[in-house]
């Protein structure tokens, strides 16, 4: 059966917006994002954060709940955001290049690269693409099935309802070209995305992220105690290039580009350039997009967290592949998203229903006013038309008296010319419908056909049958009689 | 609960086979085309159906009577011209005496012998009708003649409907003629 995207038909019109929440609480922050998509444009309009490194679910979930009041955000659809270092990510290559069949070899494999069961872990992957025609490369993601429905349970106590989860570095490989202005098509670039307590290393190529690896020193530990934490950085940076290439995925990139939150880290460019032999560039992410005043003052004030991680996915919606959604959850909100599809096509059937019963009852009712001013309109015309055809059909049965005048005689006479000297007529019957009859007596037979044959001769007879011929005795004289019939012609 | 029964209604055409949910979905389909053309579709097209011939046939008597209007003029000069005949052929109940009258005096004005006489109803025409009148007589033939003649040529739109003419007697002269003559009467 054709599967009707409902969805797809009823799209938001033009000036009609979409409100959407990102929220990310994985590491010792709560980040919230609120940004407003239009048709043609997206708009960053709030950024929050809370430190809640020492506070309980519940305390969290209240957080979020004040953070909601105070937003003021109704109808908005809520996400939520897995950093990298919540994930496990594995380069493998799988011998297939159908997505269903990919599909099915990751979910058979992901066991086999965490110590995880297969049960306690979500599983999802990125493609990089195909190599060798049969081969795809992939990035494996895995998450621990604990997390997610941490999240799941921390939100559902403020009160708010998830409708995905989504895996940082897949918006930030998106950001790559979109927000940062990085050319990814034909050589790899890794972003250093800084944020407070972590720093993703991702290799992005053709705008997709090839290679993740997270570093447990953030914006916190390099400002604050920077001679202990530089060194460290630089280490850890320099075993994930190592990693890469040991991988064997693609070229070694082309620059470092450093993210997120750089504000205080200004020396760190030169440093990292000179370390590592790189062209190394400081991007600012909330350069190239529209945010509002209060969230860039939020943005401001918050110089040791990045947004991005939280703000990237909202942006990139519908190019979001990877979907850490629990298989349990992604069956309940297929089976209430059909429904919702079931009430929206009932709406709509209903809908073309009403609108085409509307049409055909409009069309009854203005034919029907058509009707009646027809019949109020031409009232008069149609007495005086009917008036005058009484007059006229008076007329014509006049005109039918007046050349029918006098046919009776007129029959007489002609029977009275056509008659022969040897016959005598002993009845006469004529009827104005047609039917005409004689009856008489004649000296001869032949007298009798003759005179039928003249009638037959004239103008007003017409089918002159002799009816029957009767030879008898009268007196010593044979005599015949007769009885003739006719039509009568009328001209 | 409303969430459970549709997952249950869901579960079992999941579990039907390709070719069951497909005469499903038509069976559904059928059903409700049916139910909606009895009991939308099919009385509101009816409705449409009498209304369009309705306008039709109102259209037509319009066109038919504005061309009758257009020979008003025509009409009237006719009227004008048969008002008189048009006047006599105006009957009431108590005329039929008259006409009998009338057909009595032309009897005698041509010396034919009434038997007898007597109204035989009338016959409608459409606008007009017919008034019949029946009567026996006995003349000679040239007398006869004439009283038909009479009767043909009265103003008072007089016509021979049916007559039987035979002699009275062998070899005589005089005929019998039961005869019907109907007068035209106009409302």
């Amino acid at each position: 059966m054709p599967k009707i995207n409902l969805k797809k038909i009823i799209s938001l019109p033009r000036g009609i917006h979409q409100e959407r929440l990102g929220i990310d609480f994985s590491s010792g922050s709560l980040k919230l994002a609120q940004v407003k998509a239009f048709p043609n444009k997206k708009e960053v309009i709030n950024l929050k954060s809370h430190d809640i490194r020492d506070l309980s679910d519940d305390a969290i979930a209240k957080l979020i709940s004040a953070a909601f009041s105070e937003l003021k955000i109704k109808n908005a659809a809520i996400v939520n955001v897995i950093p990298a270092q919540a994930a496990i990510t594995k380069n493998i290559e799988i011998p297939s290049v159908d997505p269903k069949e990919i599909k099915e070899i990751v979910s058979l494999q992901a066991g086999r690269h965490t110590p995880y069961s297969r049960e306690e872990i979500i599983t999802d992957y990125i493609n990089i693409g195909t190599y060798k025609h049969s081969y795809t490369k992939i990035l494996l993601v895995i998450v621990s099935r604990n997390i997610v429905k941490r999240q799941f349970s921390v939100l559902e106590k403020a009160g708010l309802k998830l409708e995905r989860v989504f895996f940082a570095p897949e918006g930030l490989a998106w950001s790559a070209q979109k927000l940062l202005g990085l050319n990814t098509e034909n050589s790899p670039a890794s972003i250093l995305h800084i944020d407070d307590a972590f720093t993703d290393f991702v290799i992005v190529f053709k705008d997709k992220a090839m290679f993740i690896r997270s570093i447990p020193i953030g914006a916190l530990h390099l400002s604050a105690e920077s001679e202990k934490y530089q060194m460290k950085f630089l280490e850890e940076l320099k075993k994930s290039l190592e990693a890469y290439q040991s991988e064997n995925i693609e070229r070694s990139p082309a620059m470092l580009i450093l993210t997120g939150a750089t504000e205080e880290l200004s020396s760190l460019e030169q440093t990292l350039n000179n370390y590592l032999r790189l062209p190394c560039k400081i991007i600012p992410y909330l350069k190239n997009i529209a945010v509002s005043a209060p969230a860039l003052d939020s943005a401001c004030l918050t110089k040791r967290i990045s947004f991005l991680n939280v703000l990237t996915p909202l942006l990139a919606w519908n190019e979001m592949n990877v979907d850490l959604l629990p298989e349990e959850i992604k069956l309940k909100q297929a089976v209430e998203e059909r429904g919702k599809d079931l009430i929206r096509s009932g709406i709509l059937i209903f809908a073309v229903f009403v609108l085409v019963f509307s049409i055909l009852v409009s069309k009854i009712y203005f034919k029907g006013a058509y009707l009646e001013r027809l019949k109020t309109e031409f009232a008069s015309v149609n007495r005086q038309a009917e008036a005058l055809e009484k007059d006229f059909s008076k007329i014509s049965t006049l005109r039918n008296y007046f050349s029918g005048r006098g046919y009776s005689l007129e029959v007489l006479a002609e029977l009275y010319a056509s008659v022969p000297e040897d016959l005598e007529l002993n009845e006469i019957r004529f009827d104005i419908e047609g039917a005409f009859s004689l009856r008489g007596t004649a000296a001869t037979m032949s007298s009798v056909f003759s005179f039928v044959e003249r009638l037959e001769k004239t103008k007003y007879f017409k089918d002159v049958k002799t009816r029957y011929t009767a030879r008898r005795k009268e007196g010593l004289i044979d005599v015949t009689d007769f009885e003739i019939t006719s039509l009568l012609h009328k001209e | 609960m409303r969430l459970l029964n549709f997952r249950e209604i869901s579960d079992r055409i999941g579990r039907l086979s390709k070719k069951e949910r497909l005469i499903l979905y038509l069976a559904i389909c059928f059903v409700s085309l049916t139910l909606l053309d009895r009991s939308v579709i099919s009385p509101i097209y009816s409705r449409i159906k009498s209304l369009n011939s309705e306008i039709k046939e109102r259209e037509m008597t319009i066109k038919k009577n504005l061309r009758i209007l257009a020979q008003e003029e025509r009409i009237a000069s006719e009227i004008a011209q048969y008002s008189t005949l048009l006047a006599s052929a105006k009957f009431a109940g108590e005329d039929a005496t008259a006409l009998l009258k009338e057909i009595e005096d032309l009897a005698n004005k041509s010396s034919v012998y009434l038997v007898n006489m007597r109204p035989a109803g009338s016959r409608s025409l459409g606008a007009s009708s017919k008034l019949l009148i029946n009567l026996n007589c006995e003349a000679q033939m040239e007398q006869l003649a004439d009283f038909m003649y009479n009767i043909e040529t009265s103003d008072k739109l007089l016509t021979i409907e049916r007559y039987q003419i035979s002699p009275k007697a062998k070899g005589s002269s005089v005929v019998t003629c039961s005869m019907t003559i109907a007068k035209i009467i106009m409302p």
